[in-house]
């Protein structure tokens, strides 16, 4: 994939999906894992989990996405276009007594998502099959959703007490 | 990085740390009221008009989004830092004034916090305190996350790798399921976006449609089919 539309695609998949890092994971990983296969699947989750437990803005995984592909240019264009986006608030300021009681600006706000959330799910069950391959993998998985649901553990915590888990697990039972 | 480093971000102190990311119709942590009367805040700045104005120099500005942008938690926790920091403590601006920015920055399409700083930056600086907001809620955020992939691509092939598929790797996967679930709280009401939700799984599972297309025609059918009620939050 050249650098043009490694850029155009994380440009327009964070518009599409207002910024959101996780919402953005169906459309990139359908685009750089299966369509392109520029990144393989435990590179592309490594980005996700790299903007997970870093501070700040969620969508800036981009920047690693950009780095395993081009280097420091490819991290430093990835952050910037879905950061530049962030300048439409300028415009936008002028008129927005119209816009926040429009009804369809708002409704398009929450068909976006309402389908991510479908959308979400999906590729949550179809990362998780190539994924959860292992005996150990499905525990490391469960304990680590519970650390971080029912707990409600910080996530570099949750990820970490997943991981010696899985760990000592693997000592345990072999393969 | 610069000298001065702000405090860690467990000075977030009160800040909703661990608050889903995804979450946006629960907006900001209740605040204290605005000092009921004109008592006078203890302190304040002398003088210091209700409107906005009280100038922050860039510098101050870079500064403060720096440390906005090391708060873990995703964007709500940093919103909350910058409402604290320019409106409760330096009265830069008015509670009403920042929240109407945060209002608006919700409707662009790109991050939030993005948003939020690039007005707050133009509020306070003009265009340099644009760049100089985005670069400070950035840099927190992209120097790990480059130094983790260059981490990532330097053990490839050793042995460290092995321990991905049953450490990191699954571990994803729930942060995945857990992003779905929180996500999932905001569409579960008695209206049509749960079918929304419904169709988008299955069109993208069993018909392999793509999420792009599928995303567009979400907002789309919603600009047309969800506008009537006022979008409020999950559980009221």
């Amino acid at each position: 994939m050249s650098l043009e539309r490694l850029l155009l695609l994380l440009f327009t998949a964070n518009l599409a999906t207002f910024g959101s890092g996780r919402v953005m994971v169906p459309i990139l990983e359908n685009a750089l894992v299966q369509q392109s296969g520029a990144l393989t699947l435990d590179q592309f989750l490594f980005a996700f989990t790299v903007g997970r437990i870093t501070p700040g803005p969620a969508n800036l995984y981009v920047a690693s996405i950009g780095w395993m592909l081009y280097g420091l240019p490819g991290a430093v264009l990835a952050a910037a276009v879905v950061l530049v986006p962030g300048y439409l608030i300028l415009p936008l300021a002028a008129g927005y007594r119209r816009l926040q009681h429009n009804g369809a600006v708002r409704g398009l706000g929450r068909g976006l998502t309402a389908a991510s959330v479908g959308l979400l799910l999906a590729s949550t069950i179809d990362i998780g099959r190539s994924t959860l391959v292992s005996p150990t993998a499905v525990v490391v998985c469960v304990l680590t959703l519970f650390l971080l649901h029912v707990l409600r553990l910080p996530t570099l915590v949750a990820l970490a007490l997943g991981s010696v888990a899985g760990i000592a697990l693997a000592q345990i039972i072999p393969g | 990085m610069s000298g001065g480093e702000p405090p860690p971000p467990g000075a977030a102190g009160g800040a909703p740390a661990v608050a889903p990311a995804g979450a946006p119709a629960d907006p900001l942590p209740p605040a204290p009221p605005p000092a009921a009367g004109a008592g006078g805040p203890p302190g304040g700045a002398p003088g210091a008009p209700a409107g906005a104005g009280a100038p922050v120099g860039l510098w101050a500005l870079f500064v403060l989004f720096l440390r906005a942008g090391m708060i873990f938690g995703g964007g709500l926790a940093c919103t909350a830092v910058l409402l604290q920091e320019l409106v409760d403590r330096r009265k830069a601006l008015t509670r009403s004034h920042f929240l109407a920015l945060y209002g608006l920055a919700r409707l662009i399409p790109s991050g939030t916090t993005t948003a939020l700083a690039v007005g707050l930056g133009q509020l306070f600086g003009g265009f340099p305190g644009t760049a100089v907001a985005l670069l400070g809620i950035a840099l927190p955020s992209l120097i790990p996350t480059i130094a983790l992939t260059i981490f990532y691509e330097s053990v490839q092939g050793s042995p460290w790798l092995d321990l991905l598929p049953v450490t990191l790797l699954p571990a994803a996967v729930a942060l995945l399921a857990s992003a779905v679930l929180s996500i999932g709280r905001e569409v579960a009401r008695p209206t049509l976006e749960p079918v929304f939700a419904a169709v988008a799984f299955g069109a993208a599972l069993a018909l392999g449609i793509n999420p792009g297309v599928l995303l567009v025609l979400g907002g789309l059918l919603g600009a047309v089919l969800l506008r009537g009620e006022p979008a409020e939050g999950p559980r009221r």
